[in-house]
C-alpha cells in the first residue's frame, strides 16, 4: 500500500514545486497588507487542493490508471486507503509548507501578525478544509468516475464564497458569540477532530463502493 | 499442482451481455490463446481473472490459490499486458519503472534493462509520445521483469506491425523455455500468435465453445466443399454452418465419419483453420437466432 | 539435422517434423546417439507450439527412432538402418505391384503409365 502512496507523491512532485512557488509569491504580496498569517492558510489549503489534490486524482482516472493499478499486487482496500492517506499527507504538507514559507517571510522586512496560534489555526484550517472536500469528492470519484469529479471541483469554490457570505451573517455572529465561551484552541481542535471523523467515514464509504465495483 | 489456471463455472451478467459458466484449465508451462470475435467477452474474462471486474459466480484458481482469498499474493506472480497503454503518459520509462518496481518482491532490474535494450526503447522520452508498438513493448518489458509465472495479455498484437508482432512471438517462446512460465493471451485476429499456442479456448457469445489442444482442433474440424445440389434437409445436420453459392457450398463440420457416410467421395474435406472455425461458428449462431 | 515446416502442406505439423527426422535417420544423415534439441527449444526454433514438437518426439519414440532420458533429453536410438531400408523397399515393391495391377485394369499401356509417372514426378518438383 505504501507503494501506492509513494506513486502519488512521484506524480505530484512537479505540482508541489509549483505550490511552493505560488505560496512564496502570494505571501510576499499579501503579508504587507497587515493581515493575520492565519488567513493565508485557508488560501493555501484551497491552492494545495487544486494543484496537488485534483492533479493527482485526475491523472489517476483520466488515463484509466485504476485498471493498471489493480493489476499490480495490491488489494482493493489498499487501493482506497492509500488514496486517503495521500490526501491526508497532502493536507499536512500544505500546512507544513505554508508554515515554512511564513517563517521565511519573517526574515524579510514585511510586517504581519504571526503567532503560535496562527500556526495552529493554519493546521486546523489546512487539514480541515482539504480533508472535508476530499471526504465529499473521493466516494463520488470511486462510484461515478472522473466525469462527476469535474463538477465536484466547484465545491471548494462554493464553500469559499459561501463562507465569505456566512462570515457577515447574523448566524455567524451568534455562533461566534456562543463559541467565545470556549478558547480558540478548543474550537479549532474540535473542528479538526470532526473533519477527521468525517474523513474516516468517507473512507469507509469508499472502501465499500470499491469492494463491489467493476473497473 | 499442474494447472496454472483453473476456471470453474465463472459467470458474469450484464444487462445486455453475459458470460455463462466459463470453465477451462491451463496446464503449467504452456501457451493458451483465448480467441473470439470482438465483444465475445474475452477482455471481461481477463479482467475477472485479475479481480478488476467482480464475478457473479464461479471459482478461479491461479497457481492453485483461490483468487477470492489470495489475490494480492497471486498478482505478485502475474505479468499483465494491456491492449492499450494505461500508464501515466507524462512520465518516461524510468519514472514509470520507479513507480512499478517497488510493488514486486522479485523485481529484476537486469532483465528489465535487457528488454529495454532489446526493444531499443528510449528511457528519457515521455510514454505519451510512444508509438503503439513501443507502448506494447514497454508493457512487455515491465510484465517480464518480476519473474512472473503467468503472463496474461489482452489483445497484445492488435494494431501492431508484422515485425513487432513477429518479435513478440520470439520473446514469448523464450519465456516459456522456462517450464515454470505459462502464457494466456486473447486475440480476435488469429494470425501468427496461434502458431505458438498449445491450447485454444474459443469464447463465443459469452460461452466457451471449446477449450482444447490446438493440434486436436485442427484434426477435429473440417471444411467440406462440394456441389450445392448434394445438400438436403437431412444431410445438413452434421454441419455447424453452410455457405452456399452458385458454384458450390462450403461448410464446417466436426463429424468426419458422418460426412463421409452422407456424401461419400463427392465432397472435398480440408482441415479448418481457427479463422474458419470462428467464422462458421458465429454464422451458425446467427442461423439459430 | 534439418527441418523445414510447410504451412501449405496438408499433413499435420507434428507429422512433418517426425517424418523429416525419421527420413534423416534412415538415410544416415543423423547418426545414432545424436542429441536432439529439447522440445521447447525446437518449438521456439520452428515457431510452433510445444505440444506439437512433444507429439512429434512421442511418435518417434514409439517407433523406436529416439530415446528420451529424463533430465538429459532425447537422443537418436541405435538403428538397424539396413533392416529399415529393406522394409521400406518391401513397401515400395508392394505399392508398385498395386499400381501395375490398376494399370492393367484400366488397360493402360506400360509406356503411358511410365509417362504418367514421369509427368507426376515433374509436377512434384
Amino acid at each position: 500500500m505504501m507503494q501506492l502512496v509513494r506513486k502519488d507523491f512521484i506524480l505530484i512532485t512537479k505540482s508541489y514545486l509549483l505550490f511552493i512557488a505560488c505560496m512564496l509569491f502570494i505571501s510576499v504580496l499579501c503579508l504587507n497588507l497587515d493581515v493575520d498569517a492565519g488567513g493565508i492558510y485557508i488560501f493555501s489549503a484551497l491552492l494545495a487542493f487544486f494543484i496537488m489534490g485534483i492533479g493527482n486524482l485526475v491523472s489517476d482516472h483520466e488515463q484509466d490508471a485504476a485498471y493498471f493499478l489493480l493489476t499490480l499486487p495490491v488489494s482493493r482496500n489498499g487501493f482506497v486507503l492509500s488514496k486517503y492517506m495521500s490526501g491526508l499527507i497532502v493536507a499536512i504538507l500544505s500546512w507544513f509548507t505554508t508554515s515554512l514559507v511564513l517563517l521565511i517571510c519573517l526574515l524579510l522586512p514585511i510586517s504581519f501578525r504571526f503567532t503560535g496560534l496562527s500556526i495552529f489555526l493554519g493546521l486546523s484550517w489546512s487539514v480541515g478544509i482539504i480533508v472535508i472536500v476530499l471526504s465529499i469528492i473521493l466516494p463520488v470519484y470511486y462510484a461515478f468516475g472522473n466525469k462527476a469529479i469535474r463538477w465536484l471541483i466547484i465545491i471548494p469554490l462554493l464553500l469559499a464564497s459561501f463562507s465569505s457570505q456566512f462570515v457577515h451573517s447574523s448566524l455567524f455572529a451568534s455562533i461566534v458569540s456562543g463559541l467565545s465561551h470556549y478558547s480558540t484552541e478548543y474550537v479549532l481542535s474540535v473542528f479538526l477532530i470532526i473533519s477527521l471523523v468525517i474523513y474516516a467515514l468517507s473512507c469507509i464509504i469508499s472502501l465499500v463502493v470499491v469492494s463491489i465495483k467493476d473497473f | 499442482m499442474t494447472h496454472v489456471l483453473e476456471l470453474k463455472n465463472v459467470s458474469k451478467r450484464y444487462e445486455d451481455f453475459s458470460l455463462d459458466n466459463i470453465s477451462f484449465i491451463l496446464p503449467k508451462g504452456f501457451i493458451m490463446g483465448l480467441i473470439g470475435v470482438n465483444g465475445a467477452g474475452k477482455s471481461t474474462l481477463l479482467k475477472i481473472m485479475m479481480d478488476i471486474v467482480k464475478r457473479d459466480d464461479g471459482e478461479i484458481y491461479i497457481f492453485g490459490k483461490d483468487t477470492r482469498k489470495q489475490m494480492v499474493e497471486i498478482k505478485q506472480d502475474i505479468g499483465f499486458v494491456f491492449d492499450d497503454s494505461h500508464y501515466y503518459g507524462h512520465l518516461n520509462c524510468d519514472q514509470m519503472k520507479q513507480i512499478i518496481a517497488p510493488f514486486y518482491h522479485n523485481w529484476d532490474e537486469e532483465t528489465y534493462q535487457s528488454y529495454m535494450k532489446r526493444f531499443g526503447l528510449p528511457t528519457n522520452k515521455k510514454l505519451r509520445t510512444f508509438s503503439k508498438g513501443m507502448k506494447m513493448q514497454y508493457n512487455i518489458a515491465v510484465a517480464l521483469s518480476h519473474q512472473a509465472k503467468l503472463i496474461m495479455m489482452d489483445e497484445p498484437t492488435a494494431g501492431l506491425d508484422p515485425i513487432v508482432r513477429r518479435d513478440l512471438l520470439h520473446v514469448l517462446q523464450e519465456v516459456v523455455m522456462n517450464e515454470e512460465v505459462s502464457v494466456l493471451f486473447s486475440t480476435h485476429v488469429t494470425t501468427d500468435l496461434e502458431k505458438i499456442a498449445d491450447y485454444i479456448t474459443y469464447i463465443h457469445d459469452g460461452n466457451v465453445n471449446f477449450s482444447e489442444e490446438k493440434d486436436l482442433i485442427s484434426e477435429t474440424y473440417f471444411i467440406v466443399k462440394g456441389d450445392t445440389a448434394l445438400l438436403n434437409e437431412q444431410n445438413s445436420a452434421p454441419f455447424v454452418h453452410i455457405e452456399k453459392s452458385r458454384l458450390g457450398f462450403q461448410g464446417l463440420s466436426k463429424d468426419k465419419a458422418e460426412i463421409r457416410l452422407q456424401f461419400g467421395d463427392e465432397v472435398v474435406l480440408e482441415p479448418a483453420n481457427l479463422e474458419d472455425i470462428m467464422y462458421f461458428t458465429s454464422q451458425g449462431h446467427k442461423d439459430l437466432n | 539435422m534439418k527441418i523445414i515446416i510447410s504451412n501449405t502442406n496438408s499433413s499435420p505439423i507434428y507429422e512433418q517434423i517426425a517424418s523429416q527426422i525419421r527420413n534423416q535417420v534412415i538415410n544416415g544423415k543423423i547418426e545414432s546417439g545424436y542429441s536432439l534439441p529439447s522440445i521447447r527449444a525446437l518449438a521456439k526454433e520452428l515457431q510452433v507450439s510445444v505440444i506439437t514438437t512433444k507429439r512429434a518426439y512421442d511418435t518417434l519414440e514409439q517407433e523406436g527412432f529416439i530415446n528420451t532420458v529424463a533430465g538429459k533429453g532425447s537422443f537418436i536410438a541405435t538403428q538397424d538402418t539396413q533392416l529399415i531400408k529393406e522394409r521400406k523397399l518391401n513397401k515400395l515393391e508392394t505399392t508398385i505391384i498395386e499400381v501395375l495391377q490398376m494399370a492393367e485394369e484400366l488397360e493402360m499401356p506400360k509406356e503411358e503409365l511410365f509417362g504418367l509417372i514421369n509427368f507426376l514426378n515433374e509436377e512434384e518438383k
